[in-house]
């Protein structure tokens, strides 16, 4: 009897075969097999591209590089420091840019006029450093970056105007609190202001000067940041451009090869009225150096219109390689301004990439949708072509029928989801060198992870197929199934531990053999999509999926035994 | 193990739709005629008794078998189904073998099986085509050597002139007489009357899903006393003779059959006119044939449900 059921089988899988991989409408399968192993293939071209460029520029180097001599080049460094350590370039690009110069607009020192206005007691930061000096504090911008003390030095005279910063590696800046600060009693035609912002442009700050009176002033400022460190200037209106530097400090006592600004601020004020106080915005971003009242005569209104001017700077772009990785310089005026190394090989974070196209593309879409296509339409497709009574009416158990239908499904399956997956792990090999691959196969746990894709992949076809083939048997259409699937097992992570169980992804999920990391900041629930919090053995894993698939072919198999044949109610 | 197609109290609802109902019958072999309209149960009852729908109510057994267990039912019984369609990209000789391979049969057995059903069924040499390529009669006969393959001792045949010429007809209802002869149980399914009046040794009549009458023609026809038999006599002089049928009492109305050589005479005692004739036949004129006019399912039929349902 055996013997028979297995023949019958056997003439079952050889028609379903023909059906499945020559059928037109399930081409879309194999676009769906293939896609990965296209981009894995683009991929590899591309690198193997570059790593032919890489091997002809370390050709000409003055000497053999390594990695490390690569990644010792840093910001900053200049012309010759490059040369020395790593030779001459064998690629040099070098062309002139015009560039945008800020202008130093206030001039240091004392002689200027007005009425300074007292911060000290104001002070809530340490935003100006001596050079070279070690300073614990969060400096001026809350990362432990602050002034140079050498380059702004104690006083500045701006359009005639006096101003005197607080003292360095001491609480000398004040940032908005919504605190009001106290003003030297008085009657003004303007307030001016030293100051800048963090992480700007900072937009919209209310600032208000209330006179003895009660009445007040009010103005709305936007401030630019502080350094030349990424952030985009914008045009704020009242505000121009008092003091340029070329680096700021750092609390451990380095210099940042960044420029740093200090701008300046005009506030005019109803010259009749008495001032008390001047009120700053609520925003640590918003940081005020120094302040000074001034009256219809004294000094002249600052102007944005001088702080620009244009100059021809030599560029420059340096091309160095190992052999493997490649090192892009670009050098502004004699000095590296930035580096872009990129690494030939970089193991962990390619075989990190492979595990996310396998488990987010690959396991949960590809061969999803491509069981769905072939494991749904084993009975339904047959429906609706009306050719299922030709199996009905043969001398075959319903059930030997069905058992014969899902192998001819799962060896479909696998032969095109395991071949192609066979075809990225060779694709993925290749893209190395002789050396980086047996380094990555024999020593990185390369054959083992590659055998464990397979693996999952095979089993991911079982468990599929187990549900989509109860699936086409059950529903008519094979949308609202196809969906409650996807979403269970979306779900699997939010879902309670025993119904976890029930899911394919749970246990697939286990059998990976590669982690994906979840970098800190990731949101929770995408997090909880990554992670593995609650993993199984690797034999539970694989019983799991085994005894789930069978759990539903037995339930299955009193299905089909109640099946008719109905053609017009389909 | 019986050889009869038994029907116990089988009823089949789709949904509310009736498919049959109440249905007893115990089919002996010989060729066995269901024949109704469009609508009357006829393939229904076919599908009942193949398994490919479960009755509502009521048990099947075929030659003792349950349509549950296809696959002791397929050893014993082929259906050629009206269901014009076949799985994708089998030429006609292929779709036969993979039947049989299907069954069990090894490669050898079910390609001798499968060329020796083609050849039955005057397919051969269109065997190697894609059925895709068929003709409505070709696909037809393919359906027949697949149904036909394995030798079973019940042929299930729905429709199975449909779509053949006349000659083809003419073949099939010898194949399926031979087949008869064989020992097998042929079952046919027809709204064609005439094409299953010569060939059946029963019939059962359907309609509306229930069964109006079953048993042999002439049986059938003995139970419907209330209709007057019509009976043809050929004779020499017609018009002669009908004026000596019209004295018996047996005689309700003779009309002179339209080639002049006849009469077609209804009466409601058949035996009283027989003895009749044989008055007449003494006194002179020439009767050439006495046969009965409506002795036939068409009429049966027509009696039984009422010339609508026979015009269909």
């Amino acid at each position: 009897m055996m013997k028979l059921w297995w023949d019958q089988i056997k003439a079952v899988i050889r028609l379903e075969m023909r059906k499945t991989f020559f059928a037109r409408r399930g081409l879309w399968i194999y676009v769906l097999a293939l896609l990965p192993l296209l981009l894995f293939v683009i991929h590899a071209v591309v690198v193997s591209r570059e790593q032919g460029q890489n091997r002809e520029i370390a050709s000409h180097n003055e000497r053999p590089l390594s990695y490390q001599d690569l990644s010792a080049i840093k910001p900053g460094m200049t012309r010759d420091e490059v040369v020395a350590r790593l030779g001459k370039p064998s690629v040099r690009l070098h062309w002139n840019q015009r560039k945008t110069i800020r202008l130093t607009t206030a001039l240091t020192g004392t002689g200027g006029v007005g009425t300074p206005v007292n911060l000290a007691p104001a002070y809530n930061l340490t935003g100006i450093y001596n050079d070279g000096t070690v300073d614990n504090n969060d400096g001026f911008d809350g990362a432990g970056f602050g002034y140079s003390s050498n380059l702004l030095t104690p006083n500045r005279v701006l359009d005639g105007i006096q101003f005197n910063f607080g003292p360095a590696n001491q609480p000398d800046a004040v940032f908005g609190a919504g605190q009001a600060i106290k003003l030297p009693a008085g009657r003004f035609a303007r307030l001016q202001m030293l100051a800048a912002g963090i992480y700007g442009p900072v937009s919209n700050q209310p600032i208000t000067v209330t006179y003895s009176d009660g009445s007040n002033s009010s103005f709305t400022q936007g401030l630019n940041d502080w350094c030349n460190c990424g952030a985009t200037q914008t045009d704020e209106s009242g505000e121009s451009l008092a003091v340029t530097m070329p680096y700021r400090d750092s609390r451990d006592g380095t210099q940042d090869k960044q420029e740093s600004y200090v701008y300046a601020y005009t506030f005019t004020l109803d010259p009749a009225k008495t001032v008390q106080s001047v009120s700053l915005p609520d925003n640590r971003n918003v940081v005020v150096l120094a302040a000074t009242l001034a009256t219809q005569g004294q000094g002249t209104k600052a102007s944005s219109a001088r702080q620009v001017t244009f100059a021809e700077v030599p560029h420059e772009n340096y091309r160095y390689s190992d052999g493997t990785s490649a090192l892009s310089l670009d050098l502004e005026d004699g000095k590296v301004r930035s580096i872009r190394i990129n690494q030939g090989y970089n193991l962990p974070e390619d075989s990190i990439v492979f595990a996310g196209v396998f488990q987010f593309f690959y396991l949960r879409l590809a061969i999803f949708f491509g069981c769905l296509g072939i494991f749904m339409n084993l009975f339904r497709g047959e429906i609706l072509d009306k050719s299922l009574h030709f199996y009905f009416l043969a001398p075959i158990r319903r059930d030997v029928l069905m058992v014969g239908k899902f192998l001819a499904g799962l060896l479909a399956t696998c032969t095109i989801f395991v071949t192609s997956e066979l075809l990225q792990i060779l694709v993925f090999n290749w893209q190395f060198g002789p050396n980086a691959r047996a380094l990555y196969l024999y020593q990185n746990h390369g054959l083992e992870q590659g055998a464990a894709y397979l693996g999952v992949t095979a089993l991911a076809c079982l468990g599929y197929g187990a549900f989509f083939l109860a699936a086409g048997m059950l529903f008519k259409n094979p949308i609202l199934p196809a969906a409650s699937i996807l979403v269970w097992e979306a779900a699997n992570p939010f879902l309670p531990a025993l119904l976890k169980k029930f899911s394919v992804i749970y246990y697939l999920k286990t059998l990976c053999p590669v982690e994906i990391p979840t970098p800190p900041g990731t949101p929770p629930l995408l997090a909880l999509l990554v992670s593995n919090p609650d993993p199984v053995s690797t034999p539970v894993a694989i019983l799991g999926i085994m005894v789930m698939a069978l759990l539903i072919l037995y339930v299955s198999s009193f299905q089909v035994r109640r099946m008719e044949i109905n053609y017009t109610s389909e | 193990m019986s050889d009869r197609i038994v029907f116990e109290d089988v009823s089949k609802f789709y949904g509310e739709i009736l498919g049959v109902n109440r249905v007893n019958l115990s089919i002996p072999p010989g060729v066995t005629s269901l024949v109704g309209p469009n609508g009357s149960g006829k393939t229904t009852l076919m599908n009942l008794m193949t398994g490919l729908v479960r009755p509502t109510r009521g048990r099947i057994r075929v030659l003792g078998i349950a349509p549950t267990e296809p696959d002791k039912l397929f050893k014993v019984l082929g259906y050629s189904t009206q269901f014009d369609s076949f799985p994708k990209g089998l030429s006609g000789f292929q779709f036969v073998y993979s039947y049989l391979r299907l069954a069990g049969k090894d490669a050898q057995t079910a390609d001798l099986l499968a060329r020796r059903a083609i050849e039955r069924a005057n397919l051969t040499e269109a065997a190697e085509r894609n059925v895709a390529g068929y003709s409505k009669g070709m696909r037809q006969r393919i359906r027949l050597a697949q149904a036909l393959s394995h030798n079973p001792r019940v042929l299930v045949l729905d429709e199975p002139m449909n779509g053949l010429d006349p000659l083809a007809r003419a073949e099939m209802m010898a194949l399926f007489r031979s087949v008869a002869d064989e020992g097998c149980s042929v079952i046919i399914s027809s709204h064609i009357l005439h094409e299953v009046d010569a060939l059946s040794d029963q019939v059962i009549l359907l309609s509306n899903g229930y069964v109006v009458a079953e048993g042999t023609i002439h049986s059938v026809r003995d139970e419907i006393r209330e209709h007057p038999a019509q009976i043809l006599v050929r004779c020499d002089r017609p018009r002669d003779l009908a004026a000596k049928m019209m004295e018996s009492e047996a005689t309700i109305e003779v009309r002179i059959h339209n080639d002049e050589r006849g009469l077609l005479i209804k009466t409601k005692d058949a035996d009283r006119f027989y003895l009749a004739m044989n008055r007449i036949a003494v006194n002179g004129i020439q009767i050439e044939s006495v046969a009965p006019a409506d002795d036939d399912v068409n009429s049966v039929y027509e009696y039984l449900i009422g010339n609508d349902e026979a015009a269909r």
